[in-house]
């Protein structure tokens, strides 16, 4: 590499000003951060159009495919989050500011961005942290 | 109570490219100011640092890996997440003054150079050290340049140029002391006398030997303080390197060195942290190549004398005491102190 220069024209804007929004930026990023391992599908599975009940487990957007974690609920006012995972466990958790903050970076990959800038995406200030063992559902 | 509610997905093919980076305030401050400054992340190969460079200053990249699950998601303004990427490190940033390789830079000793090498411009974009900070690091190093190659200036052509300089300048009856005078005003004074010389290896010795000079116009005034503080090193190198001498005749060795008729000034202040005196009343030169730990150079520095005047330490322990403790206690975490006076230590080893 012996030198990159970092882009970051398009964030300039975003940061300047206080959010009212608190869990993501204004370009909308967040980060979700959980303490432990959540093992995710590194593969599409192949009998995705096949199964319904696999299918119903993925979410395909133009051509890229999703799989389904969960879903978040967010209190803003008291800064609190609850992350329901299945339909058997939940995590609580809270969002909490970032110090120092995160500059989120995309670096040229081998396929042919080796020429390109490394990018700044965002800045993110704060982030959502579920630091507890999950929880029934009852 | 509002509660906002949202699906939670992830790319089943996660994108490994993105890093995330904690930010310096002066970085930040940078980004949100929506300054135009130039933000590089550099490294010289597969093994060496990595660093992030503003204009201004250097910060060593240190990446600090988790076992936390670390989704970085977007939001359409939509009801769902998407994760795109996920993190197993974040890279820390520690400021750091930066360093220039110049292993392979050429010392210049007025010769033909390699034209082959480098130029300047790339040099600065390949050193792991920030735009302003190359210039001054660069110059502390003795780098100048040749038809933009850069050059490292020896130590006996710097005193070369700078006798050459001043014997001109009295020549042409110019004060050391008060006047002051222009890059290209010397360039011409002395481009006779030194051939080959360029302007820019005149700059160098200009701001090596001048009062800080913010003016750009590039006027420069001559600083006897440091030229004096030449004259005594390159003295004590040459008369006291292995061999101790009286003090008398060192003082008379170095005034001896400057020009004549160069006003001078000789105080052995000047040269602290560069020689030690016997109790014989003999000085002896201590090259700067010393042990770079701190307990190695108090051993090194107790073999050439037993017992240290704390003062007298000082110059050669700075560097090692970052958080500005007071001396009189920095040293007793690595030698015996011994006060013998209201502000006196005697300093010897454990």
């Amino acid at each position: 590499m012996p030198y990159k220069q970092i882009e970051y024209s398009q964030i300039s804007q975003s940061t300047s000003n206080e959010s009212p929004i608190i869990f993501t930026t204004e370009l909308g990023n967040t980060i979700l951060e959980i303490q432990g391992d959540l093992i995710l599908p590194e593969f599409e599975p192949s009998i995705l159009d096949d199964d319904p009940e696999i299918a119903n487990k993925y979410l395909k957007i133009s051509n890229r495919t999703f799989i389904k974690i969960g879903k978040l609920e967010i209190d803003e006012i008291s800064k609190k989050a609850t992350l329901y995972i299945g339909t058997s466990q939940r995590l609580l958790g809270d969002i909490k500011s970032i110090n120092p903050p995160l500059a989120l970076l995309k670096f040229p990959n081998d396929k042919g961005e080796t020429d390109q800038n490394i990018k700044l995406i965002d800045v993110i200030k704060n982030k959502i942290i579920f630091s507890g063992r999950p929880l029934p559902i009852m | 109570m509002t509660l906002s509610n949202y699906d939670i997905v992830a790319d089943v093919q996660l994108d490994n490219s993105y890093k995330v980076i904690e930010l310096p305030i002066e970085i930040l401050n940078i980004l949100q100011d929506g300054k135009e400054e130039l933000l590089q992340i550099k490294s010289l190969d597969e093994n060496s640092d990595i660093v992030l460079c503003s204009e201004n200053k250097t910060y060593q990249i240190k990446q600090r890996n988790h076992s936390n699950t670390v989704l970085v998601m977007s939001n359409d303004n939509d009801d769902v997440l998407y994760g795109f990427t996920k993190l197993n490190s974040v890279f820390e940033c520690h400021e750091i003054e930066g360093s220039i390789d110049i292993n392979n830079i050429q010392i210049y000793n007025g010769q033909d150079i390699d034209k082959s090498q480098n130029n300047i411009e790339i040099l600065k974009l390949n050193s792991l050290i920030s735009k302003n900070q190359f210039d001054l690091k660069w110059n502390e190093l003795n780098g100048s340049s040749i038809d933009e190659i850069p050059i490292i200036l020896s130590k006996n052509f710097i005193t070369k140029s700078l006798h050459i300089l001043i014997m001109n300048l009295l020549a042409n009856n110019y004060s050391i002391d008060n006047d002051k005078f222009s890059l290209i005003q010397c360039f011409n004074l002395i481009k006779f006398d030194l051939n080959p010389i360029s302007i820019d290896i005149v700059k160098t010795i200009l701001i090596k030997f001048s009062s800080i000079n913010q003016d750009k116009e590039l006027i420069f005034q001559l600083n006897k303080l440091k030229i004096s503080k030449w004259y005594g090193i390159i003295s004590l190198e040459k008369y006291c390197f292995n061999n101790s001498i009286p003090i008398n005749e060192f003082l008379i060795n170095w005034k001896s060195e400057f020009p004549p008729f160069c006003p001078s000034l000789i105080d052995l202040n000047l040269l602290k942290g560069s020689y030690f005196i016997s109790s014989r009343d003999e000085i002896r030169y201590i090259s700067s190549n010393l042990p770079p730990n701190i307990n190695d150079r108090l051993n090194y520095l107790f073999n050439l004398q037993k017992n240290w005047d704390l003062i007298d330490l000082i110059p050669f322990i700075e560097e090692f005491n970052t958080k500005n403790i007071n001396f009189e206690k920095f040293i007793v975490k690595f030698a015996k102190r011994q006060k013998i006076g209201t502000n006196k230590f005697i300093i010897s080893s454990r």
